[in-house]
């Protein structure tokens, strides 16, 4: 595993915008389509968002995020927090009713990571959630 | 994300954005759209030429205004979606859910 690139900040959506173009920078030098580019961001904002509105409740935690290069040579995207345990393997799959007074509010943004990426991988780790994207 | 007033026509405001629909800019959209209905416009045509980037925060947005219109006997049409855009209304069963067309003139004649 090769490290290309990290930042870590407070997590907080107004620091949303820096690790996506982090993200985007270092997949757009691996050499990755444009369209990828934007699927890559959408689905680590996903992750980013429930840490930053689940991981840490009252007080405010950071978030890690690292862009690698994989052994087979595939973009991987590890986003670390040490907020409360929460694997995205252990939510149900979101209502896709196609009435719009049934559907409910929220729910996609582990759906949207699994339909975007590869794979996604979770360990628990030193009482940090590690979440992994392979691309 | 800029949200930009086009015009009117068939009593149906066009809006146009511009930009990243992410969970930063989704609640101004929500906001703009909530202020418009409090003044009595019910009908939209969105045009998302310009959006390369939609995320779960954007559709959240999209679905709570579509909510409200519905209720207020509204409409709410996309136009102009691009594929990176057209794939994540796809993937999420929003296309299927919300209107879209390909372009203004289309969903006008839609109307």
């Amino acid at each position: 595993m090769r490290l290309l690139s990290q930042l870590k900040l407070p997590a907080e959506i107004s620091n949303l915008r820096k690790f996506i173009e982090l993200v985007s920078r270092c997949a757009e030098e691996q050499g990755l389509s444009p369209e990828r580019i934007i699927e890559i961001g959408v689905a680590t904002e996903e992750v980013l968002v429930n840490i930053c509105n689940y991981a840490y409740q009252d007080q405010v935690g950071e978030v890690k995020v690292s862009c690698m290069l994989d052994d087979e040579s595939r973009f991987i995207i590890e986003i670390e927090d040490a907020g409360i345990p929460f694997d995205v393997h252990g939510l149900d799959a979101p209502d896709l009713t196609d009435d719009i007074d049934e559907r409910q509010v929220g729910g996609l943004g582990v759906f949207i990571i699994k339909e975007l990426v590869e794979d996604v991988q979770y360990r628990r780790e030193d009482n940090k959630n590690i979440l992994k994207l392979v691309t | 994300m800029e949200i930009i007033e086009v015009g009117k026509e068939k009593n149906t405001k066009i809006v146009s954005l511009k930009g990243r629909m992410d969970a930063v800019s989704a609640p101004d959209f929500e906001e703009k759209m909530g202020d418009w209905a409090d003044q009595g416009e019910t009908n939209f045509i969105i045009n998302l030429g310009e959006v390369d980037y939609m995320s779960s925060a954007g559709l959240r947005s999209i679905l709570i205004v579509a909510k409200n219109l519905k209720q207020q006997d509204g409409k709410l049409i996309f136009v102009n979606l691009r594929e990176e855009v057209s794939k994540i209304f796809r993937i999420s069963g929003f296309s299927s859910m919300i209107p879209t067309y390909e372009s203004v003139e289309i969903a006008l004649e839609q109307i």
